[in-house]
């Protein structure tokens, strides 16, 4: 088992499934870690740091969640010393164009809109997995 | 001028004997002075009929005498005798005595008291003689020592010379026959010839030199002189010397005159006149001349200065019909405000006629609270010479107030000019307007608010459309997927083409969810409009379109430099939408044609609303459309092809459209069933 865990906030159950499903298609084994609303995010995130449990190595963010948004999600790690390294990547349907200003604005390293196309969002799940389990140098531990 | 003469010989002479005389003056008021004189020598001095001495050199001795306080006796002797008496001193004075040189070495002489000239007499047969010189070695007859006397021997005139003891017997003398001239003093000459009547004898030739005529003493008794000239210039002085004089000389002479002589004189003196009087006549002829033309000049002058006043009274007129013809307030005032000018209006204003008004003091017109306002701006102007406008509310009325300073020659401003109408109408109107705009303002503030509000209720919608619309479908798609992946083994083919159908219909969902998103970001997005090539963005998109599209031959045409004022960005998206739609109806071609270019100005397919503007096209060689469903292919999802034949959601047209509107611009699209389509647009 890898201990390098992986943050997925969404909220829409089908969507989990199909991100697990996709992770599983593409062999991505690390430990899938989920919210399903932004504040569980916040809480999850902030009390592992208490607990001194060890901190995703990757959070992938959907914006559009309930109580709040992925924004303010995004901007909260963002604004903590102790989480504002951890790559996020924002996975969501929108591509609005004030959204993606907004999640590069707050210091996302990489914005991804789901394709409609099952074989294309499983493509991207494999490339993203590639990209930031794999090829990047993640950041030095706090 | 004999008296100015007299005058300049005494002064000098009186101002330094003046002096001294006062302090001897005591020696000679009791002494008894003994004057001489010729007795015979009128009218100078001459014994009258009772046997006193009388005569001019008399009394004016007398009279010096009187003034002078000097006790005198007048002894008349023959001239030689006298003259012997004073050189002997027997007698102190003598009353009458020529200068000359020869005899200032023996006496004294005073200044003189008259000027005599000796004359030249002869019987009237005689020739004239014209200078002294022609009586040489003549017989003249002349007085014994008498001034010519000594003159004739000093120069040796003659030889023969008869010498008489008094003037009356000379001139008797030559009256008998005897001698051939006679030289005796003018004036004692003339009265003797006439007292004789002596009618056979003339004066001849020119008087001789001007002899001065002087009181004389022995040589060293300038005393006694000196009173007598002290005497001789109170009497000038006094005035009594020329009542003596006139007494004796300044009556009329009476003389024989002759008719020879009448004639002479007169004769000269009526030609002098006639002369004068042709001068005259010359000068009141050239006069009269002088007063015709100037008076010509004149009356043209008067009658230009007619015509001019009346051209002045005419632009008067005009000018005031003017100024009476507007409605609007006119005056003119001076510096003391006081009204100088004005126009019917003014007066009918301020309901006063035209004469009360004048020469008023404008401020009185105006209540106590305009006044001050009005002073201040008439100074202003006066002060500057800068026209000035103003406008003024009065109660519920307004005027517009032009103040226009009136020069002098020297650029002084001397008056103001008021021009004032009334504009509370407009005043009123600017208000109504004013209010209008206030609430057109707050009309299109709400209007806007609103629009802001569906706007962002718009933007809200679209943003759940982008996900909540499009989760689902990917869900669809996903287990779709996960079914065929998972349970494929169990289903037959047509099972696994259930699965695609649903597939595909997924994914055109997600299609035109994008699109329709599209189409509502268009109206949301910000114009930016500058000047573009249109032609380059062509050749750049058929470039782009042309990569994506590498199993079809293409043949661009593409009209070089077409420029025009667009939002590039937006442009864009109508050039990839119309070429690719050009592609893609004309792929079943061998060979696409596809032109861009541009209508020529005078193109006959123009129509009024567009000309002036540039009309550009996309054309292609492809399958076309049938002209009677031209109103459908602008709109949003409508399609005129099947999705089997040319794929495509039909929004594109529909975004083009809502592009080139917002531009401004007009669309429009010709064509038939396979025989390729045109797409016109203006921006």
């Amino acid at each position: 088992m890898n201990s390098k865990t992986i943050f997925l906030v969404e909220d829409n159950p089908s969507d989990i499934d199909l991100t697990k499903r996709a992770f599983e298609k593409n062999r991505i084994g690390n430990e899938l870690i989920i919210a399903e609303d932004g504040q569980e995010a916040i809480d999850y995130l902030f009390n592992t740091c208490k607990e001194s449990k060890t901190l995703p190595i990757l959070i992938l963010l959907d914006l559009k969640l309930p109580k709040i948004d992925g924004i303010e999600v995004l901007r909260r790690i963002r604004s903590d010393c102790r989480t504002k390294r951890i790559p996020i990547v924002v996975l969501t349907s929108s591509n609005e164009e004030q959204d993606i200003a907004a999640c590069y604005d707050n210091g996302v390293n990489s914005y991804i809109r789901k394709p409609v196309d099952f074989k294309q969002f499983s493509e991207a799940i494999r490339a993203l997995g590639m990209y930031w389990l794999i090829l990047n140098e993640p950041p030095p531990k706090i | 001028m004999k008296q100015l003469k007299f005058m300049i010989l005494v002064i000098p002479i009186f101002c330094i004997l003046n002096i001294i005389s006062y302090s001897i003056a005591a020696d000679f008021e009791k002494k008894y002075i003994i004057v001489g004189g010729e007795f015979d020598y009128p009218p100078f001095s001459f014994l009258d009929k009772k046997g006193e001495p009388a005569g001019f050199s008399v009394e004016l001795t007398q009279a010096i005498a009187k003034t002078m306080k000097i006790d005198i006796k007048i002894i008349l002797t023959p001239w030689a005798e006298a003259r012997k008496a004073l050189e002997d001193r027997k007698i102190d004075v003598i009353l009458g005595m020529f200068y000359s040189e020869d005899r200032a070495k023996l006496f004294d002489f005073s200044i003189p008291f008259s000027i005599i000239s000796d004359a030249i007499f002869a019987r009237k047969n005689s020739p004239s003689v014209n200078s002294i010189e022609e009586l040489r070695n003549k017989e003249i007859i002349i007085m014994r020592g008498e001034i010519m006397h000594d003159y004739a021997v000093r120069n040796h005139l003659t030889e023969r010379l008869l010498l008489t003891e008094k003037p009356s017997d000379a001139l008797l003398m030559l009256a008998s026959g005897k001698g051939d001239y006679a030289l005796v003093a003018q004036l004692p000459g003339l009265y003797w010839v006439k007292e004789l009547n002596l009618s056979n004898i003339k004066t001849v030739g020119p008087s001789l030199e001007p002899l001065k005529n002087c009181y004389v003493v022995k040589k060293g008794n300038y005393l006694l002189l000196s009173r007598f000239t002290e005497g001789l210039f109170i009497l000038n002085q006094t005035g009594e010397y020329r009542t003596i004089y006139e007494k004796w000389f300044g009556l009329p002479e009476q003389r024989d005159i002759s008719l020879k002589y009448i004639l002479k004189y007169f004769l000269g003196i009526i030609i002098t006149f006639i002369f004068i009087g042709l001068i005259l006549l010359l000068w009141s002829f050239s006069l009269r001349k002088q007063v015709a033309f100037r008076t010509k000049s004149l009356e043209i002058e008067i009658q230009e200065r007619r015509l001019a006043e009346d051209k002045l009274l005419e632009q008067r007129e005009r000018l005031s019909a003017i100024i009476n013809a507007t409605t609007a307030n006119i005056n003119v005032i001076d510096r003391q405000f006081n009204i100088i000018e004005l126009n019917k209006t003014f007066a009918a204003t301020f309901n006063l006629p035209k004469d009360e008004l004048l020469g008023k003091n404008i401020l009185e017109l105006f209540p106590e609270e305009g006044r001050k306002q009005r002073k201040e701006w008439i100074e202003s102007v006066l002060c500057s010479g800068n026209p000035k406008r103003v406008e003024s509310q009065r109660g519920s009325s307004w005027v517009d107030v032009v103040l226009y300073p009136v020069f002098d020659a020297f650029g002084n401003v001397i008056e103001v000019a008021l021009y004032a109408i009334d504009i509370t109408d407009r005043k009123i109107a600017e208000e109504q307007i004013r209010q209008l705009n206030t609430e057109l303002e707050n009309r299109v503030k709400e209007r806007t608010a609103l629009l802001e509000l569906t706007n962002k209720e718009l933007e809200s919608f679209s943003y759940s459309v982008s996900h909540d619309l499009r989760a689902p479908l990917r869900s669809i798609d996903g287990w779709s997927m996960a079914l065929m992946e998972d349970y494929g083994s169990n289903l037959d083919e047509q099972g696994h083409k259930y699965i695609y159908r649903i597939r595909v219909e997924a994914q055109r969902m997600g299609q035109l969810i994008d699109d329709l998103l599209k189409l509502s970001r268009l109206t949301r997005t910000e114009m930016q409009t500058n000047l573009i090539n249109l032609s380059e963005l062509v050749y750049k998109t058929s470039y782009t379109l042309k990569e994506k599209n590498l199993n079809s031959e293409i043949e661009f045409i593409i009209h070089p430099d077409l420029k025009t004022k667009a939002d590039e960005g937006m442009i864009s998206i109508v050039l990839i939408n119309l070429i690719d739609n050009a592609i893609k109806f004309s792929s079943k071609k061998q060979i696409s044609k596809i032109e861009f270019g541009k209508l020529k100005s005078d193109d006959h397919q123009i129509r009024p609303e567009d000309i002036g503007k540039q009309i550009f096209y996309i054309k292609d060689n492809g399958v076309g459309f049938d002209m009677a469903y031209v109103g459908k292919l602008f709109g949003a999802f409508q399609r005129l092809h099947k999705t089997k034949d040319f794929p495509g959601t039909g929004i594109g047209l529909t975004i083009v459209q809502r592009i080139i509107h917002r531009h401004g611009g007009r669309i429009w699209a010709e064509g038939a069933v396979n025989q390729g389509a045109t797409f016109y647009f203006t921006l």
